[in-house]
């Protein structure tokens, strides 16, 4: 990298445009946090702010930590464990309104009011 | 790839055996990625209890209304602005992420000066933080009840039963909302303490010319793995805890 003739000017612009991104992205949420506060828009508000706080990893990880930069097969070492991760996450949202439900009450409710529900069946937890 | 014989000195200080990288930089990426297990883990768990306590009926509390205060604003004009603070803390943080990537830039081309005067904007940039983090605490800690202990005229509204928080109660939701927001940002605050330690050791090391006797700045891109994940770890805190 250092045979570069330009000095790394090259470099440089591309590290202040990608701050120009973040600092964007992030006026942006704030903007979003302020503007939804319809209680309706809260899934719609919470799937933005996922997606750019996303985005924003992205930039950091693969241009400021230059991850992008290295071979593919350390990029997907990292990359790939983070599975685990979007399992966890989606399984303590899903499980995340019945969680400490006993499943002695659960049935003992279901026959009072109708068939007894198994514990997996969506409760509605919102 | 394989080469006959290992040089350690390759191995270790530099150019490339393993993915292309030193083992250092390997090194310090698998490091990284077992901290992003534990902070999502943290993260995860917070989504969880949340998500569990509004379900069982309990409030959570909103951080619009928590997080207000802004320093000379609120202490001497009284304006409250909601998640302001919070947006400079952020800024303060990318901003230094910044002047760090900079930092590497200027190793890569071997420019002492311009290494030191990069880490050292870094240095700045962390203790700000950490700085705006004890701001955030404090008020945090002592609520929002101001001079509520003195005064017994009863006068003026209701008197909070609460005020202030620690981890057994607090006084703006469940109490785990309190510790949570103490273990997170603890534990994030805990990284950026040792991440602006080990910067100001690497600076003092560039000051001293450790590196540019070594020819190659590596160490600089190491630290600064480190601190990026320090800032990536804030986007997320930030998101999940003010933002959502």
């Amino acid at each position: 990298m250092s045979a570069t003739t330009d000095n790394g000017a090259a470099t440089r612009k591309r590290i202040w445009s990608t701050t120009g991104w973040l600092t964007a992205i992030t006026t942006l949420e704030f903007i979003i946090a302020f503007g939804m506060t319809s209680p309706d828009m809260y899934i719609i508000k919470v799937g933005i702010f996922m997606i750019l706080t996303l985005v924003k990893a992205y930039l950091i990880v693969s241009i400021f930590m230059h991850l992008g930069d290295e071979v593919k097969r350390l990029i997907w070492s990292i990359g790939i464990p983070f599975v685990f991760i979007m399992w966890l996450l989606i399984a303590m949202v899903r499980e995340g309104s019945h969680y400490g439900e006993n499943a002695v009450t659960k049935k003992a409710e279901g026959t009072k009011t109708e068939q007894p529900a198994a514990p997996a069946n969506h409760g509605g937890g919102h | 790839m394989a080469n006959a014989t290992v040089d350690s000195k390759m191995l270790i200080e530099g150019e490339r055996p393993i993915f292309n990288t030193s083992y250092g930089k390997l090194m310090m990426w698998f490091f990284l990625v077992s901290d992003a297990f534990t902070f999502s883990s943290l993260l995860i768990s917070y989504g969880l209890t949340r998500i569990r306590s509004i379900s069982a009926g309990i409030p959570w509390a909103n951080p619009e209304k928590v997080f207000t205060h802004f320093p000379v604003l609120h202490e001497v004009f009284h304006i409250d602005l909601p998640l302001a603070f919070v947006g400079l803390m952020t800024f303060i943080l990318i901003v230094s992420s910044v002047t760090m990537v900079l930092a590497v830039e200027a190793g890569h081309r071997n420019s002492r000066e311009e290494v030191s005067k990069w880490m050292l904007w870094t240095v700045v940039g962390g203790a700000a933080f950490l700085a705006c983090q004890a701001y955030e605490w404090y008020h945090f800690i002592s609520g929002s009840c101001h001079a509520a202990h003195g005064a017994a005229e009863g006068a003026h509204e209701a008197v909070k039963a609460f005020c202030g928080a620690n981890l057994i109660q607090n006084e703006y939701g469940p109490p785990a909302f309190g510790d949570f927001f103490f273990f997170v940002t603890g534990f994030h605050g805990t990284h950026v303490f040792s991440g602006v330690l080990i910067n100001l050791i690497i600076y003092l090391n560039v000051e001293a010319g450790t590196y540019e006797k070594r020819g190659h700045y590596d160490m600089v891109e190491k630290v600064g793995l480190y601190w990026h994940f320090v800032d990536l770890v804030w986007v997320f805190v930030f998101t999940l805890f003010y933002l959502i």
